[in-house]
């Protein structure tokens, strides 16, 4: 009992900081990847300092809330800090809503420890973050290539803080985390695509995605897919956000977010890399140099903190090392690669992802992108290209059994960009709007 | 013609509902092994994992920990149960980090056969009748 409440207490401290997000709207949906994300990494910087005493990290952490608090309620722009629930959840999302938490309870079950990357490699370095914080280095020394040293620690760290809350490395409390980036992320697209269109179209595009196995496995799955699609997710809303307010702090929280994705998995550094190229080639051809600085600024500290992860883990990626130490690179002029990866994608799509077949229906209305969202629309197109382009080039140009990589890994990065191409996607229908026949 | 919204959602939810009706019996199931099943233990992972988890003050204080098994150790990461024994024991003994051989102080066994009286190592300890403790040759 003790050990729940640990937990809770670990959990709402995590939203807590979270909430400094200015959004009304979203303010609950942000909070949970900016809130753990900071809260992962003020753990991390914990560990580097090298203190034995895990309690001066809960008393640094509560003196910090104490300060958020009394910033928050001194604060009059922070005053409003009510959470938005709809006025009504339909009876169809609500049912979908119970079978969704069953197939996310029935993979728990079957795999209460993660599935085998799960466990393998984000469990196993949380058990190294909390098991005995002065050894917790002892990771990177793991001496097979499937222990991945060099993957970022966003899940593990914060996993690991809430086991010193919760006193015990209880899985329950790994599937509950899970479960709140998983259903957090159907949720906060419901909310998103709601805001930009409208309520019948965020319902439609929302039960495709919450009904999807592949998306609720992989959730229970206790690794960190899901938790980047959320920070992707996070930072293409922030940045719609900033186009329709005009206001820094939501290019600044956009940044942030893009920034946490490469913190989460080294594919997120992709994403990271993408999203700076494409706003920054944006904002020079507007000549908006003072929101080139913004962002900069912002990403600055991400780019830190990973620099400073990459120094301690001294592992090379398997893929660098590889296009340089194995040439890889010679890949790039085998067509067989190509197509491998293309008849890959298209048999598990089908076999994994079928249900997706269901929004081609939505097309039937036809497409309708209001003026206003025409901007973001057309940035965050162009990330998404680009970072699927990403993807492809990554296997094209990696150095391992291209079958075995493709069967283990292709349905977890569909599931990356799934939630960001569903939101997209879902900006240029038309369903649900004043002009249509509803 | 003009379709209306209220054509396209119902398609939607009779589609979904044909995709989603092979885990309605889940409404069933699931509450039922949260309940009365006890899935932790049964899980590979967790049974593979226990014993060693239960032991691991044995290696207090020891940075690597040997590892050995009825798979010759240049295979042991190319067969699937193999992989699954190194990376559970590894996963029980955290601080300690296993490396695949018996140059260590201790050297965890796994065996599923008799093969480890023929390996000439110490016994030190006996944990199931799969796992072995050893001492190794540093």
């Amino acid at each position: 009992m003790i050990g729940f409440l640990g937990f809770l207490y670990s959990v709402f401290t995590a939203l807590f900081f979270g909430m400094i997000n200015k959004e009304k709207e979203f303010r609950w949906f942000f909070a949970i990847p900016l809130g753990f994300g900071f809260c992962s990494v003020l753990y991390f910087l914990f560990l580097l300092t090298g203190i034995c005493n895990i309690n001066i990290y809960k008393i640094f952490e509560f003196l910090l809330i104490i300060g958020l608090g009394f910033v928050i309620f001194t604060n009059k722009k922070y005053h409003n800090l009510q959470f938005k629930l709809p006025e009504k959840i339909s009876l169809p999302l609500a049912c979908a809503n119970l079978l969704a938490l069953m197939i996310f309870l029935k993979f728990y079950i079957n795999s209460p420890l993660g599935n085998w990357d799960g466990f393998r490699m984000w469990n196993t370095k949380a058990e190294f973050m909390f098991r005995d914080i002065t050894l917790w280095k002892n990771m990177f020394l793991q001496p097979h290539f499937l222990s991945h040293n060099d993957y970022p620690l966003f899940v593990p760290s914060s996993i690991a803080r809430i086991w010193q809350y919760a006193g015990s490395d209880n899985s329950v409390f790994n599937a509950i985390f899970c479960m709140l980036f998983t259903f957090g992320i159907i949720y906060f697209l419901y909310f998103a695509v709601k805001y930009f269109k409208n309520n019948k179209l965020a319902m439609l595009v929302t039960l495709i995605l919450m009904l999807a196995p592949a998306f609720l496995v992989k959730g229970a799955a206790q690794c960190a897919d899901i938790p980047l699609a959320y920070f992707i997710l996070s930072s293409i809303v922030a940045m719609f956000l900033y186009f329709e307010k005009k206001q820094s702090s939501f290019l600044v929280l956009s940044t942030v977010f893009a920034g946490f994705c490469g913190w989460v998995k080294n594919e997120g550094l992709m994403f990271f890399a993408i999203f700076l190229m494409v706003l920054t080639a944006y904002f020079l051809i507007k000549k908006y140099y003072k929101q080139i600085g913004i962002i900069f600024l912002s990403a600055l500290p991400c780019v830190i903190l990973i620099g400073i992860f990459k120094a301690i883990c001294k592992t090379p990626n398997d893929l660098i090392q590889g296009f340089f130490v194995l040439k890889s690179y010679t890949h790039l002029f085998q067509p067989h690669y190509y197509l491998m990866i293309i008849k890959t994608f298209v048999h598990m799509f089908i076999e994994r992802f079928a249900i997706l077949f269901v929004s081609i229906v939505l097309m039937l209305k036809g497409f309708s992108v209001p003026v206003k969202i025409k901007t973001p629309l057309i940035l965050s197109g162009t990330i998404f290209i680009l970072t699927c382009g990403g993807y492809f080039m990554t296997y094209v140009l990696s150095p391992h059994d291209l079958d075995w990589l493709l069967t283990y890994s292709l349905d977890r990065i569909i599931l990356h960009v799934l939630p960001l191409f569903l939101f997209l996607y879902a900006l240029c229908l038309k369903i649900g709007q004043e002009d249509t026949e509803n | 013609m003009k379709i209306s919204d209220n054509f396209v959602c119902g398609l939607v939810f009779v589609l979904l509902f044909i995709f989603s009706f092979q885990y309605l019996s889940l409404l069933i199931k699931v509450p039922f092994s949260l309940l009365f099943v006890p899935y932790r233990q049964v899980n590979m992972f967790e049974s593979k994992s226990a014993v060693l988890k239960k032991n691991r003050d044995f290696f207090k204080g020891e940075k690597y920990v040997g590892y050995i098994s009825d798979v010759d150790s240049e295979k042991v990461f190319l067969q699937s149960d193999s992989i699954f024994d190194f990376f559970s024991a590894q996963y029980a003994i955290v601080p300690s980090i296993l490396v695949n051989d018996t140059e260590e102080k201790y050297v965890i066994g796994i065996f599923y056969g008799k093969d480890f009286e023929q390996k000439n190592m110490k016994l030190l300890k006996k944990l199931d009748n799969r796992t072995y403790i050893f001492e190794g040759t540093k």
